[in-house]
């Protein structure tokens, strides 16, 4: 291999487009759905966390105007045309608009509201998400593989049901075409915020040893699982303490942790798949080698409503490039 | 497990309480972490690339070497004005771009890729020399000076020739490459004992410059100028130093008598620039590990506030300093006129100013020496040791190049590579004619940066609209885009620089001044080589390089 890990050109190979941690970002999504198109990609693998954190409420005035805050932009005085404008900014970051009068958005401060409402929230705009990608890509051929994340709700699962392009394969085991096969969850090792697909170590390596089971060659096989194998570079995330503050060396250094997987890197060194995908850790960006297997985490810059990726091309047992863009 | 909506809006990151009413509602979810205090980002900026005491020491030293009839108060003053444009600029593109890589990400990303190239390019060779240049003077303004005072504390001659005989040539030069080496290893060990070591160095170097300014503050001018004169009278056996050094600068033309020089003062501008506004470096280079880096109010408070407390310390510093020692005899003492060669002499005049305490001269003179580590890692080498991420991450040069060692978690060879470039520069420093022009060319290159981040910052809204109207850049007074005006200052004070430094060649010891000022001009040029050969080589194998710095149309 050269330098710049040249290689020679093969017959037959497969170009991936990986992107992950989207977080409900509505350009994010839409750029995914176009990467196809744009990196020449034959599949499109979004790899978990897909749905948005936040309601950003609207307020709407007796004297017809509305009124938010979206981090540092205030919003006063909106009129209606301009309230699509605001309603576009809050989704770029993931967050979700919820208009209301004072009265009607004072009901998300009851839990049991908030909750039934972000649920369908969520569930409705991964509903819209999957209605635009079968109108979008339908007939072009590509596959677009979804995967869920530690964060996102159970719910949005059926969401997937009945699409004609997009794939929802939590947990499964398919075959990529080329004699590649592929493995994919989303549940990470616990986490400080006890999210909804978390398992402990243990749960996780079985999960992951009972679809490798499945698996014929695993010398080609593709494992899109969320987060990352352990102490890899890939989950250096920001030290917290017991009360979720980022700890400090001094001197300008965040003190950096390894968060990871133990179940993800014990499966790796086992069984040493072609390449493995991951997400969940958003600073972690990068590729690293574990024996023979390629590990790359794209990164996340979702709340800027920048798409990271990466396209990776495989072939026979090997992979042949990979590349990390920022869309 | 269910995942239960929260709505405790007073634990969540983006909300403060008189925000209340549009306050987001946050789901249970990963990654919500809070706030990084304020005070630690501000402090992380007003430390880790802001050491004061060199900053006060051997920049009134430098700006009155080289622009004796300056104002040095109003320099500061108008150097301080200027980077508040600078500081806004960079806080609003490192809070919509919050991610490593600083120019090399806002040049890329806003302009074009071989504009980021040229950019992180100078940046890189201006660390570079800066790291070369700080480990010399860990020889020639540290510890040879400090084993200068001790000499003349202890009246111990042995000591004040050992102190003139380590700062320079091959003595200089192997103090500068144990400098380097050491760092280097401790680097390669990992981050914490590199950092620890540098907390430490920093935390007993600020307390000695306090003491020092102390010293100054409370000393009178006759008190000062009878201690100068009765510890100087037992090194050269003469008791008038003080007036005898303002004469000899007088007769060489530097007193002050017909007034301070405005052209003098604007050159002196530029040294003070060079010391006071590059605080927000760490920050841009940390900012993909901070969270909160990503929001306006914080990072400007971090960046303008660090910049502006390290600038105002300066002041103060300096006033103190000129006020107690007269502005004659620091301007005739930093042009050589001076008899005991401890140059930059702060720390020195405040230990004979102590009143004779041998303990507290001796102590203040070795504190001193805390600072140029600082001033080599946390401000120069720990950049050139990191730049490569982004440029490997981009596929612009090998990954092996930043590759992280397994057990170390370092960058090993990017280590190594900063070490012996490091020990180029430092060779150069240890023995270049001119320190003056060797400081003025890399503190020239990092304006480079300065002048590519401006003009990104100011074209944003029409170059990459579609970042800016999703950030928090988009921030408007009176209905003019903040970024535009400051990114346009900010483009201005590097112009301005440049601009300066052609004026003063003479004074700042630059002999080819053309080249000196074309130099930015050959890096981009290089990077633009550079540049085309990778993607060429990269397509080779199936890589677009392009296809990294281009935006997705959604669908």
């Amino acid at each position: 291999m050269g330098l710049f890990g040249r290689q020679p050109k093969v017959a037959k190979n497969t170009r991936l487009f990986f992107a992950t941690d989207i977080h409900g970002s509505e350009p994010c999504f839409r750029k995914f759905i176009n990467a196809g198109n744009f990196y020449r990609c034959q599949h499109l693998i979004l790899g978990g966390d897909i749905t948005g954190k936040q309601i950003v409420p609207i307020t709407r005035h007796p004297d017809g105007t509305y009124s938010s805050r979206l981090r540092d932009q205030r919003f006063d005085t909106v009129d209606e045309p301009e309230l699509a404008e605001v309603k576009r900014l809050i989704r770029v970051g993931g967050d979700y608009p919820v208009v209301g009068s004072e009265d009607e958005l004072a009901e998300l401060r009851d839990p049991a509201c908030l909750e039934r409402r972000f649920r369908k929230i969520v569930y409705d705009s991964v509903v819209d998400w999957v209605t635009f990608a079968d109108e979008f890509l339908s007939g072009t051929g590509q596959r677009v593989f979804v995967a869920p994340g530690n964060d996102d709700f159970f719910e949005i699962d059926r969401a997937f049901e009945g699409s004609s392009v997009v794939e929802f394969v939590e947990g499964k085991s398919l075959e990529l075409g080329e004699g590649h096969s592929m493995i994919t969850t989303g549940y990470s090792n616990p986490t400080p915020w006890n999210t909804e697909r978390e398992l402990p170590e243990d749960a996780l390596e079985q999960r992951l040893e009972e679809m490798v089971s499945h698996v014929d060659d695993v010398e080609n096989l593709v494992a899109v699982i969320h987060p990352p194998p352990f102490d890899s570079h890939l989950d250096y995330a920001p030290q917290l303490d017991g009360d979720l503050r980022i700890q400090f060396d001094g001197m300008g250094g965040v003190r950096m942790t390894p968060v990871g997987s133990t179940a993800v890197r014990s499966f790796i060194e086992n069984h040493q798949p072609l390449l493995t995908l991951h997400g969940h850790v958003h600073e972690g960006g990068g590729r690293v080698a574990i024996g023979r297997t390629q590990c790359l985490n794209p990164g996340s810059e979702y709340a800027k409503g920048t798409l990271v990726g990466a396209i990776v091309t495989i072939a026979a047992g090997k992979v042949l490039s990979h590349q990390f863009v920022n869309g | 497990m269910s995942s239960n909506a929260t709505a405790t809006r007073d634990a969540l990151p983006a909300v403060e309480q008189d925000r209340a009413e549009h306050a987001p509602y946050v789901r249970k979810s990963s990654g919500l972490v809070r706030d990084v205090p304020f005070l630690d980002m501000f402090l992380m900026n007003a430390s880790s690339s802001n050491p004061v005491g060199i900053a006060v020491a051997y920049g009134i030293f430098f700006a009155m070497a080289t622009f004796p009839r300056c104002n040095l108060l109003l320099a500061i003053v108008i150097a301080l004005v200027l980077g508040v444009f600078v500081w806004v600029t960079f806080a609003l593109v490192s809070a919509t771009l919050p991610r490593v890589g600083g120019d090399y990400l806002y040049g890329s990303r806003l302009l074009h890729p071989i504009i980021g190239m040229g950019s992180n390019l100078a940046t890189y060779v201006g660390s570079v020399l800066a790291a070369g240049t700080a480990a010399f003077f860990v020889a020639s303004v540290a510890v040879g000076p400090a084993m200068t005072i001790i000499g003349v504390v202890t009246g111990n001659s042995w000591w004040v020739t050992a102190g003139t005989n380590v700062s320079t040539g091959w003595p200089a030069f192997a103090i500068a490459g144990g400098t380097l080496l050491v760092l280097s290893l401790l680097s390669l060990t990992g981050t914490k004992k590199v950092t620890r070591v540098m907390v430490w160095l920093y935390g007993i170097a600020f307390v000695a410059f306090g003491v020092s300014i102390l010293i100054l503050l409370f000393k009178t001018r006759a008190g000062f100028i009878h201690d100068v004169n009765a510890y100087t009278k037992s090194i050269t056996g003469k008791g008038n130093a003080y007036q005898a050094t303002i004469a000899a600068g007088a007769k060489g033309g530097l007193a002050t008598g017909g007034g301070y020089s405005f052209k003098s003062t604007m050159g002196a501008v530029f040294v003070v620039l060079g010391y006071t506004m590059f605080a927000f470096w760490s920050s841009t280079y940390m900012a993909g590990e901070m969270k909160g880096s990503g929001r306006r109010s914080r990072q400007l408070g971090a960046m303008v506030g660090g910049g502006a407390f390290g600038g105002i310390l300066v002041l103060i510093s300096a006033a103190i300093y000129l006020h107690t020692a007269g502005y004659d005899f620091v301007a005739a003492s930093s042009n050589g006129y001076y008899p005991v060669g401890v140059t930059p002499f702060l720390h020195f005049f405040a230990s004979i100013a102590a009143g004779g305490g041998t303990v507290l001269a001796i102590v203040l003179g070795v504190a001193f020496i805390g600072w140029f580590p600082v001033a080599l890692y946390a401000g120069n080498l720990n950049m050139v040791q990191r730049a490569p991420f982004a440029w490997a991450f981009d596929g612009l040069i090998p990954a092996k190049v930043a590759a992280v060692d397994r057990r170390t978690n370092t960058p090993v060879v990017s280590i190594l590579l900063a070490f012996v470039l490091g020990l180029a520069a430092a060779a150069w420093a240890c023995w270049s004619k001119s320190i003056f022009s060797l400081i003025s060319t890399f503190t020239l290159l990092l304006f480079v940066p300065v002048i590519v981040t401006g003009l990104a910052a100011a074209v944003m809204p029409w170059f990459r609209p579609d970042i800016y109207r999703a950030s928090p850049s988009d921030w408007k007074i009176a209905g003019i885009p903040v970024i535009v005006v400051t990114g346009l200052a900010t483009v201005a004070v590097g112009i301005l620089a440049f601009v300066l430094v052609g004026v003063f060649a003479s004074n700042l010891g630059i002999k080819h001044v053309a080249l000196t000022l074309v130099l930015p001009v050959i890096g981009f040029a290089i990077a633009a080589v550079y540049y085309y050969t990778a993607r060429a080589v990269r397509r080779r194998s199936g890589v677009e390089l392009d296809l990294v710095y281009k935006t997705i149309p959604p669908a």
